[in-house]
């Protein structure tokens, strides 16, 4: 078992900066690259994201087949209530308004929310084996240095969805940088605040993560529609659509999270 | 934030998400009748043993749990092969697997032998598979799916000797 206090501390401490890099990366690239190549890497990254996070919710019990179970019952209901609820909350997703200023921040705070949900799951993981691991150090409980590694990255590009989101939508390009500062800080937070919040609760208490994971799993779905937006959002400059750059970004952000889970074995 | 007409975030609506998932974590909870681990060592690994978690005649029985493949973490993997099941070829070998983590899924293969498609283990389920050991060699026992202690679930052997 390792103690709590100190594991804990550097699990959130870990968690956080990873994504606060990983959004200041792509707010700080917004300068240099056309939001709608960020939104394509972005799109990349969740592709694989819902695998991964599919996988954690145990494929919603799909193994079970077309056979009544209260696991199958329950796995869909949440991930239902996770889609619906996010969808819900953005009154603007299908319209042509631009979510522009405070509301535009609000839309990359529910995105990093939405994203970062599946994330208790995960900390509950990180709790209960770090509750019941022989092992005395962080680093030997979760098999050293690579499925470590596999973590930092996961949680840096992870947030970049919600960071695309800020980028498009919150005006982010006008904003003293102390602001954006600000900005970035308060999305690592809500980013990360699940997962650090089901760390503790997953290791003192013993319950079925699949479930946390179908609701973050619906929820997700927000995110990336909104991502789809950007994607998609008419060019004000005259420059052309391009597709192939778009699928090259796409590629490298799937490529990128991909490579980082061929750490975790 | 939800009103088309409304530019500004209504206060009701982060109190009905913020309840919203409120509820929906209790019922996860109550759901899966949570176990207090009480910050014991053994809590999260010692739950009782799924219905049917029997180790079949002449078969091979493996517990998934948040020490491995049959406390694989205490047999030192991922450097040593643990658990190593061996049979002689032509055989016909049953293994029963059972998830007895309580917090997650886990998978499970077998190169050659049951890698045909993705399998997981829900929480508190057990897997049955046969088959006839037909080739000889070493394969792989791995667990397929993502897990916290995935990295102890990828050094399993079967020998067919």
């Amino acid at each position: 078992m390792l103690p709590f206090g100190i594991t804990d501390s550097e699990f959130a401490l870990v968690t956080f900066v990873s994504a606060f890099i990983g959004i200041t990366l792509v707010v700080s690239a917004s300068r240099l690259v056309r939001t709608r190549y960020l939104a394509a890497f972005a799109f990349g990254v969740y592709l694989w994201y819902f695998t991964d996070t599919l996988a954690d919710a145990n494929y919603l019990n799909v193994n079970s087949g077309f056979v009544y179970t209260e696991e199958l019952l329950v796995l869909f209901l949440l991930f239902a209530v996770g889609l619906f609820l996010f969808f819900s909350l953005d009154g603007k997703l299908f319209t042509a308004d631009e979510p522009l200023g405070r509301y535009g921040m609000l839309v990359a705070a529910l995105a990093a929310l939405a994203l970062g949900l599946h994330g208790f799951g995960e900390g509950a993981d990180f709790g209960t084996t770090a509750s019941a691991t022989p092992f005395n150090t962080l680093l030997d409980a979760f098999g050293g240095v690579s499925p470590s590694a596999s973590w930092v990255l996961h949680k840096m590009l992870e947030p970049t969805v919600a960071a695309v989101c800020y980028v498009a939508f919150a005006d982010s390009r006008t904003k003293k940088w102390a602001d954006r500062l600000v900005d970035v800080l308060a999305l690592s937070v809500i980013f990360v605040t699940p997962a650090i919040v089901g760390s503790v609760v997953g290791y003192y208490v013993t319950f079925d993560h699949t479930y946390v994971f179908a609701l973050g799993l619906g929820a997700s779905i927000y995110a990336v529609a909104r991502v789809g937006k950007a994607l998609y959002k008419p060019d004000t400059d005259g420059k052309k659509f391009q597709p192939l750059k778009v699928a090259i970004a796409i590629a490298i952000g799937f490529l990128l999270i991909f490579m980082s889970a061929l750490l975790h074995s | 934030m939800g009103g088309e007409a409304d530019s500004s975030p209504g206060r009701k609506y982060l109190i009905i998400v913020v309840a919203v998932l409120l509820a929906a974590f209790l019922a996860v909870l109550a759901f899966s009748l949570p176990q207090l681990n009480g910050v014991s060592t053994t809590a999260a690994t010692s739950a009782t043993l799924p219905a049917g978690c029997v180790k079949p005649s002449g078969g091979f029985l493996i517990i998934a749990s948040q020490l491995g493949f049959n406390d694989s973490v205490n047999h030192g993997v991922p450097q040593n092969s643990w658990p190593v099941m061996d049979v002689k070829e032509g055989q016909n070998v049953t293994i029963v697997v059972c998830n007895s983590d309580p917090a997650e899924a886990h998978g499970f293969q077998i190169d050659h032998y049951y890698d045909a498609r993705l399998v997981s283990i829900a929480s508190g389920h057990v897997l049955t598979l046969s088959f006839v050991a037909s080739v000889v060699g070493t394969f792989r026992v791995y667990c397929e799916i993502p897990c916290a202690i995935h990295w102890a679930m990828q050094s399993g052997e079967l020998v067919v000797s």
